[in-house]
Parts: C-alpha cells; structure tokens; sequence
C-alpha cells in the first residue's frame, strides 16, 4: 500500500498548542514521524536581555501556562546563585509549597487534558473541579490565578496569608481522597486501559540515550529525580520518594503523575509544618556581578534549567532556557513507530505537551 | 503502587459506576453544585488579588518609579493641574498592556499605587482601556485595606536647618551618624547608616535646630540606584532639586565664591546640590533633569 504523510497540527485537537507532527503512514500503521516545533516562539530569551533583573520574574511565568510558577522559580534561583544570595528559611518552605501545589494542579491540568483526548468527558470535568482548589490557594497565596509572579530575588513577594497552613493541610486530605476517586475511574474503566497499556512504548536505553528527563524517564524505569539526585532549596529535609514505573507506557507515565501527586501532598504537609517564622524576604542588590549563574529544577514534565551571565549591570548579558519538553518531543518518533494512528493521541497525550516553554 | 493489581470484568463496570453515582447523589441530594451563575454571583476574592490599580493622589509623589519598573511600558506620567494640591504629575495605566503583575505596587516608596480586586475590564475599544490618573484616582482606599508593607522610623535630615553642630553624631548610640564635610560649603552633614540605625529618636531630640526629626518610611525591597555627584560640572542651577519628587537635594550657597560685577558690587555666592541620600527614592529624575552632566546614575535610562 501507498505510504503518505499526514500532518497533525499545528491545529488539531491532538497537540494541546501550536505544533505540528508530521506522520507517515502505510495504511494506519504509522512508518515514520516527525514533530515540528516553533510556531509560538516569541524569543522570550532575547527579551530577557532588555530588561532588568526583577522586570523579568513576570516574564518567565508566561514561558508556561500550567506551571508557571516552577519557571518563574528556578530564574530567582538562577539569579541567586549567580548574586551568591542566601535565602531566608521561610521563604524556601513557603516556594516548595507553592511549587508543589503547582505540580498538582498542572499535573490535574494533564490528566484532565488526557482524559478529554481519550474520550473519558468526566474525567475532564472531575480533574477541572480538583484542581481549581489549589488554584484558589495559590491564588490567595500570590494574588493571581495563572500567572502568578510571587518568587522574588532573595524571597517571596509577600507572606502566607491568614489560614493558608489550614487550607493546604484540607486541600491535600481532600486530594488524596480524589485521587483514590480518579484511579477508581481512570484504572478501573475498561477504555482508558485498552488504549495505555502497551501502548506507546519507549525504551530505558532510548530515553536515556536522548535525554528525555521527567515523567517520561520515570515511567520508563529510570529512577531519575533532580529534587532527589541533585536536590535544591530544602527538598534535602523533606521526606517523599520518586515515584518510577518500569513498564514505559502510556500507562506507566499515567502512574507515575497518580504517584507524584500523592507524593505532593505528602510535600505540602511537611513544608507547612516545617515552615519556620521569620523574615521571608532580604533586599537583594539590583546589579549581578560578571559571571554566570546555573539553575536546575524538577518542573512537572522534567528538568528544567536556566543559565544566565552577569556582566556587572542591572540587566543580563544572556539568559538560556533549557525545556524539558523541547527535549522530550525528540522521542516522537521512537514511541509512535509501529502503533496506529488512532493512538498517537494516547501517545502525544503523555508527554504532557506545552508549547508556551517549548519555544519559548 | 506499581504492582497495583489490574480489575477484572465486573470491577471496570462498577468501579467507576459507584464514583459517578455518588458525584450525582451528591448533587440532586445535599444539592451541592459545583458552579455558580458568574455575573449574578461572583467569587470570593482574596484581598492579595491583583487587579484594577487605584492611586492616592495625597500619597504620591510623583516620583515615576511605578513607570520605570513596569515590565511592558504600560504606564506612563501625566502632567495634571488639581484644584487641591496644584500642578502634580500622576500615573496613567494602559490596561491593554498591563500583565498585572504588582510590580509597581511594590515598588512604590510611599505606598500610594494598589491594586483593587476589580477584575472585569473588557471594553469595546482600546482607547477606552488608557485609564488616566484621574480615572484611576481613589484618596480613601488605603482606609478600607489593612496595612500591605512595614513601616519603620527613621530620622530625615532638612539640610537647610542644619548647622553642623554634630550633636547627633555624639548621641547616637549605634554609632551610626557620620559627618561628612560636604565639599566647597565649608560644612559638615550627618550621614546616617539605615542598616545600623535601631529608630531610638535621640538624634531628633538631641537636635537643637529641629533639622533631624523622625518620619515614618516604608520598608523596601527593593535597592534603588543613587545619584553621583559631579562638582565640577555643577552650575547651581537648581534644575534638579526643583525635579526631585523627595525633597532631597538642597542647593547650598558655596562662600568664597562670589564674583565681582562690573559696578563694583559682589554678586551672590555660587550654589551646588548637596544629596541627602537617607530621602532619596531612587527615580533618576535629577539625572534627567541635569543638563550639565553634573550627576552620574548608572543604570537609569534618560
């Protein structure tokens, strides 16, 4: 039979963003693929360079739209360790709560986008409504719902507020609760585990050969965690446990978000127990030194970095976004070869796809 | 959890049956919904919420540090002529453009700019989206909000009433007065350490002309540039501390500088800016106010 190419995107139900995967198949078994990426890119980068330090903590939340506070995040770290600046104690605990409470909600986001691809239409709603409990959080934590600009050089932006400790210990027995609900119909319904198991396979030796970190990696059996591997702000005194999968299918990615999300919780809980009093914030100066600053983060769809020069102004001579998924989509290929074109929705579901970081 | 063992048959129909029949139990019994009927009602807001900005007229300065940290030139100053406080220069926000992100609520060194939980902005043309200062205007919104920054105590100096007495300097007990002969006066001005002054007030009460006294400041994050002053550029003509929005330059007359006119008489001493820097905000309005290249600020843009 004749062999074609399909192109799926850069509008199509299946990218979840402007992207294009091109395809070939020989009848509807799929030959050969090819992801194309760029049609988002605003050269966030290069803005970067105009503006001063503090101008860009706004600009780096939009690099993602489900977790926009992980970015934003990982550049104040970048920027500290470029400045060499101790942060004080409080304002670590209150950032890993805040930024584990955007791995759950982005994580809701993914299932709730996967479910909806999948064609579970009550997944979609159920997920929406959990996760709208930690956006009201952080929303009363930082002031806004999706871009949320609250770490700062040297800091947060302002203090918990009132009962926040109270809410966050409810939203995750609530959570932990829900999650028992969503593996009830997620594991439990006969459709969703006929389209993820064995489907969209991807080798321990291939992930790791292309660089594939995150969820992908994990669910591949890969035990690679950088908040365990290489851990930063207090992540070292918090006790969780990365969660891995040797399967490396849809399915086995699907655990591993299910198990991170428990593992959150688990986060959360100690954080805000953990959380000293004191001053959340130091003055930080307004020039880098000359030099270069280096930041590596667990974002939710894997290992987000930054790396940024200082020429001794007010504003940096370079900044360099390092996306996982940039990376990840890369493996397009090595998962949909040989599976049918019904299941590169299932396929490129899993990869928790944002274009907002990817090019940026 | 990943040797979760995987259901059987009749587990995939019930399973999820017994979840979706008690979300629908949930719902026509307790008649719990989880929606509401947006325009009608609205959800509660937290008061950290950052939308729509108000300005306190009384509060502001003027000092353009709100424009100069927004991120996307959003906002810009307007020259405007009020009936109570006279011929004032305002913020204006372009919602157009604006991120929201608070950036120039923070910045903010009198705390005069907040950000209301109004949020419904949408309009049918872009001009109508420019909110000038006086659409933005609100005196009284500071009332109605509990207190968003600390504010702390500190001794300001008015140069003018100084006569280098350096009683201060001995009574403070931190050690933290220096005085520091201004160049060309002949004078001498205290310079205060903020980060080693503990507010105790005993320069102020020490202070026999009244030129220390204490006045509240907010605490800020932020460090702002500093001006840097060039002497021998300087022609006293005062351009800069007429644009000073903190009064904190002074122009001091420099004795021994007089000149002889033509008929005989002497003309007035020279004056030059002297900078209490413990006042300044940072705004770089002198430094383009200056047209002489007598004051230095790196990193400001004129």
């Amino acid at each position: 039979m004749a062999e074609m190419w399909i192109n799926m995107g850069p509008q199509h139900p299946m990218t979840h963003g402007l992207w294009n995967l091109r395809v070939k198949v020989d009848g509807e078994t799929i030959v050969d693929a090819e992801p194309e990426v760029g049609y988002l890119h605003r050269g966030i980068e290069k803005i970067c360079e105009d503006r001063t330090y503090t101008q860009i903590i706004p600009i780096t939340d939009r690099l993602c739209y489900g977790s926009s506070l992980t970015w934003s995040h990982l550049y104040c770290l970048t920027v500290e360790d470029l400045m060499g600046i101790e942060v004080p104690e409080r304002a670590e605990y209150i950032r890993v709560a805040a930024i584990e409470m955007q791995r759950i909600a982005s994580h809701l986001m993914w299932l709730a986008a996967y479910a909806a691809d999948l064609g579970a239409m009550i997944g979609f709603i159920y997920t929406m409504r959990d996760r709208e409990i930690f956006i009201d959080l952080l929303q009363a934590l930082t002031g806004s719902r999706l871009t949320y600009n609250y770490p700062r050089i040297g800091g947060v932006a302002h203090d918990t507020p009132p009962n926040f400790e109270r809410d966050s210990l409810r939203a995750c027995d609530y959570m932990e609760k829900k999650l028992k609900e969503y593996e009830d119909l997620f594991d439990g319904s006969k459709v969703f585990m006929m389209r993820n198991v064995d489907v969209g396979k991807l080798k321990k030796e291939d992930a790791m050969n292309l660089g594939i970190t995150g969820p992908l990696l994990r669910g591949s059996g890969c035990n690679y965690d950088l908040r365990k591997d290489m851990p930063y702000s207090v992540y070292p005194e918090i006790d969780f446990e990365a969660a891995t999968h040797p399967d490396g299918d849809c399915y086995a990615r699907y655990r591993i978000r299910m198990d991170e999300m428990y593992q959150s919780c688990r986060i959360i809980r100690q954080a805000i127990q953990k959380m000293p009093k004191g001053k959340w914030r130091i003055v930080a100066p307004r020039n880098a030194p000359a030099g270069t600053g280096l930041g590596r983060v667990e974002d939710p769809r894997g290992e987000g970095m930054m790396y940024i020069v200082g020429n001794g102004t007010d504003r940096p001579y370079r900044v360099k976004i390092r996306s996982p998924i940039f990376v990840s989509v890369s493996a397009a290929k090595h998962m949909l070869l040989g599976y049918k074109v019904a299941d590169v929705v299932a396929i490129m579901g899993s990869f928790d796809m944002c274009i907002g970081e990817t090019d940026r | 959890m990943t040797d979760k063992k995987r259901t059987r048959s009749p587990g995939f129909v019930l399973r999820p049956m017994k979840r979706t029949g008690t979300q629908v139990a949930r719902s026509l019994i307790l008649g719990k919904p989880n929606t509401i009927l947006y325009p009608y009602q609205k959800l509660a807001l937290p008061p950290t919420y950052r939308g729509k900005h108000v300005v306190d007229f009384k509060k502001c300065i003027g000092c353009s540090n709100c424009v100069q940290i927004c991120p996307n030139d959003c906002m810009w100053m307007e020259k405007i002529d009020d009936p109570e406080l006279g011929k004032i220069e305002r913020p204006g926000v372009d919602y157009a453009r604006c991120l929201f992100c608070g950036l120039c609520v923070e910045v903010c060194p009198t705390v005069a700019i907040h950000e209301t939980g109004e949020f419904e902005l949408a309009d049918r043309t872009r001009e109508k989206l420019r909110y000038g200062p006086k659409e933005l205007r609100d005196d009284s919104y500071a009332d109605k909000i509990s207190e968003e920054r600390q504010k702390r105590s500190l001794p300001v100096l008015d140069m003018g009433k100084c006569t280098s007495c350096e009683k201060c300097a001995g009574e403070c007990p931190e050690m933290c007065i220096a005085m520091v002969p201004v160049e060309g006066v002949g004078k001498k001005k205290p310079e205060i350490n903020l980060a080693k002054c503990t507010s105790c007030g005993k320069c102020a009460v020490v202070c026999a002309d009244k030129a220390l006294t204490m006045m509240d400041a907010y605490e800020s994050y932020f460090e702002m540039p500093e001006p840097r002053f060039i002497l021998k550029n300087c022609t006293g003509c005062g351009a800069c501390a007429k644009a000073c929005p903190a009064d904190c330059i002074y122009m001091i007359e420099m004795p021994g500088t007089e000149r002889v006119l033509k008929d005989g008489k002497k003309s007035k001493p020279k004056k030059r800016a002297v900078f209490v820097l413990e006042k300044c905000v940072g705004c770089g309005k002198c430094f383009r106010a200056c047209k002489f290249k007598a004051i230095e600020m790196p990193g400001v843009r004129k």
